[in-house]
């Protein structure tokens, strides 16, 4: 099986299909030429059960009776920078060969795709038509089950839910780096 | 053989262990479209 690996123009094309009306102003950064697409289930599952215990072996577990993994000074933004990081970290652990390496070895790479299609995500989550609430989280490009076509999924990283954004908070996105 | 020992009887778990809890294997969606000749 070889993993599906699509191009920094596919994956902002996948962005520009999912959000009407995209804002000029945004800035979106995609950082890598190729990005691997993980399979989503997995994602939601395994890869955020071991999040968590990562973040507790960082010592950012929470305390008793606590919810959540944010605190005043490692909000939202931290926690969704580091679920990135996280992801690109397993991305690395799983295909670990150099070009070279895995150009001669016996034993290959799942994927040669030099990032992983995850991103993280600022954006107004108010629902209240005078008010601002901003937010960051996370965005995975990946097939939903059944579906050929590729999709956004929006990922709320400090309990591993999936969002569904409406169409003004989706507009609001300002930044946005993969 | 005292390493085997000690995992057995106490759970001991070497750094590896650790690891592979932490860092499993990503998944990825498998690639179906047409390769270009």
């Amino acid at each position: 099986m070889s993993a599906l690996s699509i191009t920094a123009e596919e994956l902002l094309d996948t962005l520009y299909k999912d959000i009407d009306d995209f804002s000029l102003d945004a800035g979106y950064y995609l950082t890598d030429s190729t990005y691997a697409v993980p399979e989503l289930t997995h994602m939601m599952t395994q890869v955020y059960d071991s999040f968590t215990k990562w973040l507790k072996f960082l010592g950012l577990d929470r305390k008793t009776g606590q919810k959540q993994f944010w605190k005043r000074k490692f909000d939202c933004e931290n926690l969704a920078s580091l679920y990135k990081s996280y992801c690109d970290l397993l991305h690395y652990k799983t295909n670990p060969l150099s070009f070279e390496e895995n150009f001669k070895a016996k034993k290959k790479n799942k994927s040669d795709s030099e990032g992983l299609a995850i991103g993280t995500i600022w954006y107004d989550n108010s629902t209240a038509p005078n008010s601002k609430n901003l937010h960051a989280i996370n965005a995975i490009i990946t097939q939903k089950p059944g579906l050929e076509k590729l999709s956004v999924i929006y990922i709320e990283p400090n309990n591993g839910s999936q969002l569904s954004l409406t169409k003004k908070q989706k507009e609001s996105i300002w930044y946005a780096k993969f | 053989m005292v390493r085997k020992i000690l995992k057995k009887l106490f759970k001991f778990k070497e750094l590896e262990d650790y690891q592979q809890e932490l860092y499993p294997k990503l998944k990825y969606v498998e690639d179906l479209r047409k390769k270009k000749k």
